[in-house]
């Protein structure tokens, strides 16, 4: 049994709700320390670190968003406090979290109802060699998000007609790019999964023999 | 018993295919039977399912997604589609070939298939070279490649014209029905430009919207309140891609309501010169570019350029950017997308995707309108409204760039420019 099928078989949705709450903490805080240190540049691989998590659990939505998006919100909840208590809110500080949060919320949205995630892993965990073709995956969507991030916002500022500016607009840009991108990356991870799963099988075997 | 036989003595059979998502029917009493060598073209509007047939009938769909219920008869060489997909019996090219890649690069790719490079000559000139700067033309002949050298037995390409000018297409398509025919393997195209493609195929597979209401093509163009004033100026522009010189002293002029398409092969620069004077458009200053009015620049990729969950509210941003509150019920029925208003816009089909993107540029109200690639996964029902919108914004003034491999487009622009054979750099 491949390591992907033990941590899939061991924490197959059906049992998400029978997860003890110490293993839950610990994921948690493990996931709400790495969100927290990681610079602002590198929210989506954040994101996809959340996915993976999930994934890796067999997780549906609602655990994806526990797992991922509740400890940001706790963090930016103290942390803000704090600041305002020392008398030094910075800008840079909420936008961070801000970003962090919708992006993240917006993964799960629309792909939560139409991908059967867990269905997704238990099928590529067939192929037990090919955790390095889930890798490169992961990689080729980590390499694409940046190219999406960058695209997209050569569209909001060749198209802003100058709306974009102040604190409120760079607000709005944020969070428009955040959901953009976010998308865009989901979209092209299922697609990249169908593309994957038509010819793997074959060449796993091709390489074996 | 006869039909039954017979049906066995065909490789690839689809009878009376129904597929729903929840209570919305996509496909309905779809039948089909295919033989090996043969190649077949899926033909039907935007939006009416070609992608999802493929999903199905390669077992995708019931393996990917969730949701879907599929009810009728499938066999793939005796099998069913899921079986025969993990027995690697299916190669599927995606309508964006982007997807299809795994790997970095060329090398990386062909090993991660398990393909020898011995097995494909005709690119260890390109091993070490990055997936994304092949061209589409190179994108679609290594997808060829890679699904030739497979056992896969069917091949399925979703609308390969989207992204190859179409001398490298006709190129690309002699070769690829070749070797369908000598290995013996089993193609289906999903097309809009049928003529293109139509030539290299013996069996067609016609689908019909079930869920889109028809649109009437001649029906008045949109009513366009005020007046447009645009204009593009480049005088004597360099265009390059890293230290390649594409392009050389382009020089041009597009005044208010005169139309521009620039034609050429692929990687010929037409893109790189859009978004050069996108940039300019953007405040960048460049002294060989000058524009007069507010620009909406609609790229050829990213397919789902949006940021908002929901289709209206996506055009609804839009015509906030600039204070006007057009009709948006109005520019949703003129394209189509009645149906679609509240849908996600991630899950519109590409052509339905490049609506939406043409909607938000009406709302906008753009002086400049400059698009790469207009037509793309669109049918033709759906082009002719578009060249109708297009037109109507030219006569109220605005100036319009476009970049194309669609003759259609092409034809009805004040001046189609060959890039190659006027800037380019030998």
């Amino acid at each position: 049994m491949s390591l992907l099928e033990k941590l899939t078989e061991a924490f197959m949705p059906s049992r998400i709700g029978n997860i003890s709450p110490l293993v839950m903490l610990v994921f948690s805080l493990l996931f709400s320390i790495t969100i927290f240190i990681l610079p602002i540049d590198y929210v989506l691989i954040e994101s996809l670190l959340a996915i993976l998590l999930a994934l890796g659990m067999g997780a549906p939505a609602t655990s994806l968003l526990l797992f991922s998006i509740m400890p940001s919100c706790i963090f930016l909840v103290l942390g803000l406090s704090t600041q305002i208590f020392l008398g030094s809110i910075s800008v840079q500080y909420i936008l961070n979290n801000f970003l962090r949060i919708v992006g993240l919320t917006s993964f799960s949205i629309f792909y939560a109802r139409t991908i059967d995630m867990p269905k997704m892993i238990s099928l590529l965990s067939r192929f037990s060699t090919s955790l390095g073709g889930i890798a490169a995956i992961v990689m080729k969507l980590i390499y694409e998000g940046t190219w999406i991030l960058s695209e997209l916002s050569f569209i909001l500022d060749a198209n802003s007609g100058g709306t974009f500016k102040g604190l409120k607009g760079l607000i709005r840009k944020t969070r428009l790019l955040a959901k953009g991108v976010a998308f865009n990356v989901l979209n092209d991870a299922v697609y990249s999964t169908e593309a994957f799963i038509s010819l793997t099988p074959y060449a796993l075997r091709r390489r074996k023999s | 018993m006869e039909k039954e036989v017979l049906s066995q003595l065909k490789d690839v059979i689809v009878e009376d295919l129904y597929v729903k998502f929840r209570d919305k029917s996509i496909l309905e009493k779809v039948s089909f039977s295919l033989d090996a060598g043969d190649i077949a073209i899926l033909k039907g509007p935007t939006g009416s399912g070609k992608s999802t047939l493929m999903k199905t009938i390669s077992g995708i769909l019931e393996t990917v997604y969730t949701g879907f219920s599929v009810l009728g008869k499938i066999s793939i060489f005796g099998l069913h589609p899921k079986e025969a997909l993990f027995q690697g019996s299916f190669s599927y090219a995606p309508q964006d070939p982007r997807n299809f890649f795994i790997g970095r690069t060329v090398s990386e790719e062909l090993k991660y298939r398990g393909i020898k490079k011995c097995e494909a000559e005709e690119f260890l000139e390109k091993l070490n070279v990055p997936i994304k700067d092949l061209s589409a033309g190179e994108k679609y002949k290594l997808i060829v490649k890679i699904s030739m050298e497979s056992q896969a037995r069917v091949i399925l390409l979703d609308e390969p014209s989207a992204f190859i000018d179409s001398h490298s297409l006709e190129f690309l398509l002699r070769n690829f029905t070749e070797e369908i025919k000598s290995k013996e393997k089993v193609a289906i195209i999903a097309e809009h430009r049928n003529k293109l493609v139509e030539p290299f195929v013996k069996k067609e597979i016609n689908l019909k919207n079930n869920n889109l209401e028809e649109r009437n093509c001649l029906d008045n163009p949109l009513p366009l309140n005020g007046r447009n004033d645009g204009k593009i100026e480049v005088n004597g522009l360099t265009i390059s891609k890293g230290k390649k010189v594409l392009l050389k002293d382009v020089s041009f002029k597009i005044e208010s309501g005169e139309m521009v398409a620039l034609v050429g092969k692929n990687g010929s620069g037409k893109s790189s010169l859009l978004r050069e004077i996108v940039r300019v458009g953007m405040g960048q200053f460049n002294s060989k570019v000058r524009i007069r009015g507010s620009v909406f620049f609609i790229p050829e990729q990213p397919l789902y350029p949006f940021f908002e969950d929901i289709v209206w509210n996506e055009i609804k941003m839009w015509s906030r950017k600039r204070g006007i509150e057009p009709n948006i019920n109005q520019v949703i029925d003129k394209l189509g997308l009645n149906g679609k208003k509240l849908a996600n816009p991630f899950s519109l089909s590409i052509g339905e995707s490049r609506c939406l993107q043409f909607a938000s540029s009406l709302v906008f109200d753009p002086d400049i309108l400059i698009i790469d690639e207009p037509t793309l996964g669109l049918d033709e029902c759906k082009k002719k409204n578009m060249i109708e919108l297009i037109k109507a914004l030219r006569n109220k003034g605005a100036s319009i760039l476009i970049s194309t491999h669609d003759n259609d487009i092409a034809s009805i622009a004040d001046y189609k420019i060959n890039v190659e054979d006027a800037w380019g750099f030998h």
